[in-house]
């Protein structure tokens, strides 16, 4: 077996002017590794080229050393979390994983067991039977994490798993994701543009700046670099002054601004991000502060990728 | 969590076709039916489909039900014609049709089934299953219940009119159902094109021209409604036709096509609908992306970009082939009928100085052919009125110049008896035993001169003879009286039809058609081959020794970089 199960060699995608991606020529490692760039830096391009969604413009891909494109049965394998939030909004949560189920090759009697199995893995038992129709962005984001878990695939794409989930849920879905790649030893490629989502994970990452790869490897020399500058965080709840009272005392806040035009966003600049994380969850159970959404703008990420780039 | 995965790790997988078939198969039809039934914006189509319904009250109302049952139902016919089959059939299966896949790429659903180890054609095979299963049946009962609205007030007269309309509906939705389904691929807002297609190309082209017509879906449906079940019988036809409604139109005036062509027509839309949506929805461009030559694996890389189109023409031409060339073989039957009218009566009504023509005369019909050497002709003859009556009909076939010749004779012998008709102040019908007979005897003459012929029974039943042409020439297909009784002056018809089998200019279609079924052979060879002998192996192979081949490049221009410094040093310094 080799030690890696992505290799690309050229890859290019451009759509009509804009280059996607650009001569990329890389081989993935096993294990989780995760996929780091600034939006618009060509993941979800890179991961829909290797899950088959897209055409490359030209050079190749290729899956345990197959072709991915109109080749069906490497899709056996894999498992796909993508990006976008529509599903197939007529269903329910638990049939619209028991039919991807069967198409992944369960048969019929087993699909709806193994769908159930699925969802509870992910935590949403409780919503499997109400339309899709109405679920939030967090449980839309779990139920296509069931449906890419369900079939049991050796390699697991998932693009952006972590977004809009409220700290506790990604708490959990962090823990499942380790769990996966570590004991169970699935090769999962996770892509994410914020950096302290994807460390948690793994700290194997692949750096990827428009449309081309710059850093492979270990996380810990290019979060040095990026801990030199303040990180913008966006948070919503409705008990932002209390939140921010407590924030205060931290010194490693730098600043804290209420959003005025919304009633219940705050953003906060703080130098280390990765302690900011680990508290945030404590201070939220602690002192019974509800957090709905915790996003950290890109503007932030891509000055120091371009500091980055400007490097080397 | 560790407990409830490895029950996940438990299932066996069978990836065959039937669970996959199934499982897309019953999640497109939920769907089809989440928005045939569910979704509010479909029931605008609905409510069109099902319009039709209160025309069958309204006409009988309007008319206090005092309409026979023919001009009734006439209007039963129109209706459907020209309003379901023109415009409410492809309106309806546009919209539900095309945005069967332009929703899900839209909104990019489509990648929960792509990711599943399905072939994207399978998908195109269910999905149009899908819509086989309902939209066809949907638009099918739809006929029926505006039949029955009909026939509540009508006597429910006239069912075979409906059973047609409704076979025709399963078809016009198959057929429209497939090419609406690549338009949807095609565009990612199909609905403007599709009303464009609708009602500017499937509506008007195919009611005001008779030639543009032929390159509309709707002319080929309206050709197979039209179909006449009894082409022997001139008393049976489709029927939908009644006298002087739009289907009768358009059967004797709209030039409609034939069977095999219609046929062939709509299955080969249906089949390349599918292969072209496939290739959509492979991405797949007749383009080559970059130049093949000079990437590894040159034209075999190209050929398996191009696969779905080559298959797609493939399957075209060796159709088209097979049709054209061995289907139809060497030989074909041109079928063409006419009518002509007889009636020789005492009044000479034609201009004084003018010659009388035929019809003036009133004694034979003529129509001229040109036939080729070794043609087959099959002559049908009947005629079709005035049932008692005792002259002699004949329909012959003859020679131009012997026929004109014959023609000239007898136009001298209708201009003195015009002249002696108006000279005898009144007394001219006095002329008119004269004129019959003289004309009877070069009649019987001219009849002897034919090449053949055959009498006409009195009794309408029809006759037929068959003649080979001897020679390429101009031949008049002619019914003519004989023998005529100045007692009875019926007028009546006489109808010719004739099969003519030539095979002359059929063997250069016979030969074109091979040339076709060739090609298409040899396309479909050429994807077998890009199939057969793609390796991503090879390929990889190809790469890591190109790589390999860049760094050690990288490597020796270092060295000799090198080398060349190391050379700089050993030059000794220039003395002065």
């Amino acid at each position: 077996m080799k030690s890696y199960f992505i290799e690309t060699y050229d890859l290019n995608k451009w759509y009509k002017e804009v280059m996607a991606l650009n001569k990329l020529t890389i081989k993935v490692d096993r294990g989780i590794v995760g996929l780091l760039g600034p939006n618009g830096a060509g993941k979800s391009t890179f991961l829909n080229i290797a899950t088959a969604q897209l055409r490359q413009s030209s050079g190749e891909i290729y899956l345990e050393g197959q072709e991915v494109w109109n080749n069906p049965g490497i899709l056996k394998n894999i498992g796909f979390c993508p990006e976008q939030e529509k599903l197939f909004e007529w269903m329910t949560g638990r049939k619209f994983v028991r039919e991807l189920a069967q198409i992944s090759g369960i048969p019929r009697e087993a699909a709806n067991q193994a769908a159930i199995e699925a969802i509870e893995l992910v935590g949403l038992q409780d919503a499997m039977d109400r339309p899709i129709k109405g679920y939030s962005k967090g449980m839309r984001q779990r139920i296509k994490l069931a449906q890419a878990l369900v079939h049991d695939p050796q390699i697991l794409f998932l693009d952006e798993p972590l977004q809009s989930t409220d700290p506790i849920v990604r708490r959990e879905l962090v823990t499942l994701i380790q769990k996966l790649g570590r004991e169970f030893g699935k090769d999962i490629l996770i892509s994410s543009h914020i950096l302290h989502e994807v460390e948690r994970v793994t700290s194997n990452i692949l750096l990827v700046y428009a449309g081309r790869a710059i850093a492979q490897g270990n996380l810990s020399v290019i979060r040095d670099l990026m801990d030199k500058f303040p990180h913008t965080i966006r948070i919503k709840t409705p008990q932002r002054k209390e939140l921010a009272q407590i924030l205060f005392d931290y010194d490693y806040i730098l600043s804290i601004e209420l959003d005025h035009l919304t009633d219940d966003y705050m953003s906060i600049r703080t130098k280390k991000p990765d302690e900011f994380y680990q508290m945030i969850t404590k201070i939220a159970i602690e002192s019974n502060i509800a957090i709905s959404e915790m996003t950290s703008p890109d503007a932030n990420l891509e000055s120091v990728f371009s500091y980055l780039t400007r490097r080397w | 969590m560790e407990e409830i995965y490895s029950k996940l790790t438990q299932y066996e997988k069978k990836s065959n076709w039937t669970t996959r078939f199934g499982a897309i198969y019953r999640l497109y039809l939920s769907k089809l039916w989440a928005v045939l039934v569910k979704d509010t914006k479909t029931w605008i189509f609905n409510a069109l489909m099902i319009l039709p319904i209160v025309a069958g009250p309204i006409i009988a109302l309007a008319t206090s039900r005092t309409l026979s049952y023919d001009v009734f139902f006439s209007t039963y016919s129109d209706i459907m014609f020209v309003g379901y089959f023109g415009l409410i059939i492809p309106l309806f299966t546009m919209y539900i049709a095309s945005m069967m896949f332009n929703d899900e790429t839209n909104d990019r659903t489509l990648t929960y089934l792509t990711t599943r180890p399905i072939h994207r054609f399978e998908l195109i095979i269910v999905k149009y299953l899908s819509f086989l299963t309902i939209v066809p049946i949907f638009t099918a009962v739809t006929t029926g219940l505006v039949y029955l609205s009909f026939g509540i007030f009508g006597g429910f007269q006239h069912w075979q009119a409906a059973l047609w309309y409704f076979l025709a509906a399963l078809i016009a939705s198959i057929v429209y159902g497939a090419f609406f389904m690549f338009l949807g691929l095609l565009f990612k807002n199909p609905l403007w094109f599709g009303l464009f297609f609708v009602f500017i190309w499937e509506f008007v082209l195919a009611s005001f021209s008779q030639t543009l017509n032929n390159i509309t879906i709707a002319y080929y449906i309206k050709s197979l409604i039209v179909y006449d079940l009894h082409p022997n019988d001139p008393f049976k036809s489709s029927p939908v036709i009644f006298a002087g409604n739009q289907a009768d139109s358009f059967a004797f005036l709209g030039n409609p096509a034939n069977a095999i062509t219609f046929s062939i027509v709509l299955v080969v839309i249906v089949i390349v609908s599918l292969t072209l949506a496939w290739s959509r929805l492979q991405g797949d461009k007749i383009k080559v992306p970059y130049q093949a030559g000079r990437r590894p694996g040159g034209w075999k890389y190209y050929l398996k970009e191009i696969r779905s189109f080559l298959i797609t023409f493939g399957i075209l031409f060796i159709t088209l082939g097979l049709v054209i060339g061995p289907v139809n073989g060497t030989s074909k039957t041109i079928r063409n009928t006419s009518q002509a009218n007889l009636n020789v009566q005492e009044y000479p009504n034609w201009d004084e100085d003018a010659t009388p023509s035929l019809s003036d005369m009133g004694y034979a019909g003529s129509i001229t052919y040109v036939f080729s050497k070794d043609d087959t002709i099959t002559v049908h003859a009947t005629k079709t009125n005035a049932p008692s009556i005792s002259h002699q009909i004949y329909t012959m076939i003859i020679e131009k110049e012997i026929f004109d010749n014959f023609v000239e004779e007898t136009q001298v012998l209708w201009m003195n008896y015009q002249e002696n008709y108006y000279e005898s102040y009144g007394n001219g019908s006095l002329y008119f035993p004269n004129l019959i007979t003289s004309y009877t005897t070069l009649a019987n003459e001219v009849l002897g001169e034919a090449d053949d012929s055959v009498l006409l029974y009195l009794d309408n039943t029809p006759q037929s003879f068959t003649f080979t042409a001897p020679d390429r020439g101009t031949y008049y297909v002619v019914s003519i009286v004989t023998q005529f009784s100045t007692s009875e002056s019926n007028y009546f018809y006489a109808s010719i039809s004739l099969d003519i089998t030539g095979d002359v200019f059929r063997i250069a279609g016979y030969a074109f058609g091979w040339v076709l079924f060739g090609v298409g052979l040899a396309i479909g060879g050429l994807s077998i081959y890009s199939l057969a002998t793609y390796s991503s192996a090879d390929e990889i192979a190809r790469y890591e020794e190109q790589l390999r081949l860049a760094s050690s490049n990288v490597e020796s221009s270092q060295k000799s970089a090198k080398n060349s410094e190391e050379k700089m040093e050993e030059v000794p310094p220039p003395t002065k």
